[in-house]
């Protein structure tokens, strides 16, 4: 179900019957808080975007309400005003987390989402590649137009094969560890 | 039913809308479903679409259980 671009729709609700739903497009509402969905479990895919139609945006603060919705495979909050990542824990299915544009200052709790293939982290404020040592299954990582100076971790992902830091103000101390990946075959963007 | 080959529709502002694919695309102009007659009573719906900016409420989707 695709129910996006409302500049009044500030509030989810009535979708408790709904419990086949596999996907669900919130994006470009005027929602600012995640809630009553905890019914949808067989929920696949999520999205609380911004619509690059009408030019309107949710502005969601903060990651919650999504304990019950185990079979995610994708969640995305394009552009909206998360300062911190939380409230994923039992999203072990999860593929694809997409963050962009948001107010994140740091990569944090991912550790559960053992899943996680594509991890898009762009147009953000983090500084610093740590906390993502136990996503083994990650392919993709974006993290263009953020501040990141420091590089750990990513030397222990076995899957990883695209790599984005496009205007970032990587220490030189790190460039060691990129070339290293580059002679693993990974693509790194810089 | 609502098949490939469905006929179910609905009625906004006078004007029918037809279930294609098993999927209703609502018009832009919506605020709310309960303007939307006969939605209730497509209950083999799969995919239901609005992307205008007048929607005000969620609300009237409990008979679409194959959404």
């Amino acid at each position: 179900m695709t129910i996006n671009s409302s500049e009044h729709l500030s509030e989810i609700e009535n979708l408790d019957n709904l419990t086949n739903l596999k996907i669900l497009d919130l994006s470009g509402n005027q929602l600012s808080e995640i809630k009553g969905l905890e019914a949808l479990r067989n929920l696949e895919i999520l999205r609380f975007g911004n619509s690059f139609q009408w030019g309107i945006g949710n502005y969601i603060t903060k990651i919650k309400g999504l304990d019950t919705l185990t079979n995610l495979k994708e969640l995305r909050f394009i552009q909206n005003e998360i300062s911190e990542i939380g409230g994923l824990e039992n999203l072990k299915k999860l593929e694809l987390l997409d963050l962009r544009g948001n107010k994140l200052s740091e990569i944090k709790g991912l550790e559960n989402l053992m899943s996680l293939k594509e991890l898009l982290l762009g147009s953000n404020r983090i500084s610093k590649i740590k906390g993502l040592g136990s996503l083994k299954r990650l392919e993709t990582l974006g993290l263009e137009l953020n501040q990141i100076k420091i590089i750990k971790d990513l030397e222990h992902l076995p899957n990883l094969k695209e790599v984005n830091l496009f205007k970032n103000p990587v220490n030189p101390d790190y460039y060691i560890i990129l070339d290293k990946l580059k002679e693993k075959g990974i693509k790194i963007n810089i | 039913m609502s098949g490939k080959n469905s006929k179910e529709y609905v009625i906004f502002n006078g004007k029918k809308i037809p279930v294609v694919e098993d999927s209703l695309d609502l018009p832009n102009e919506v605020k709310s479903f309960s303007e939307v007659k006969g939605l209730k009573n497509l209950i083999n719906l799969k995919h239901l679409q609005y992307t205008g900016p007048y929607l005000r409420k969620i609300g009237g989707l409990d008979n679409l259980q194959h959404l």
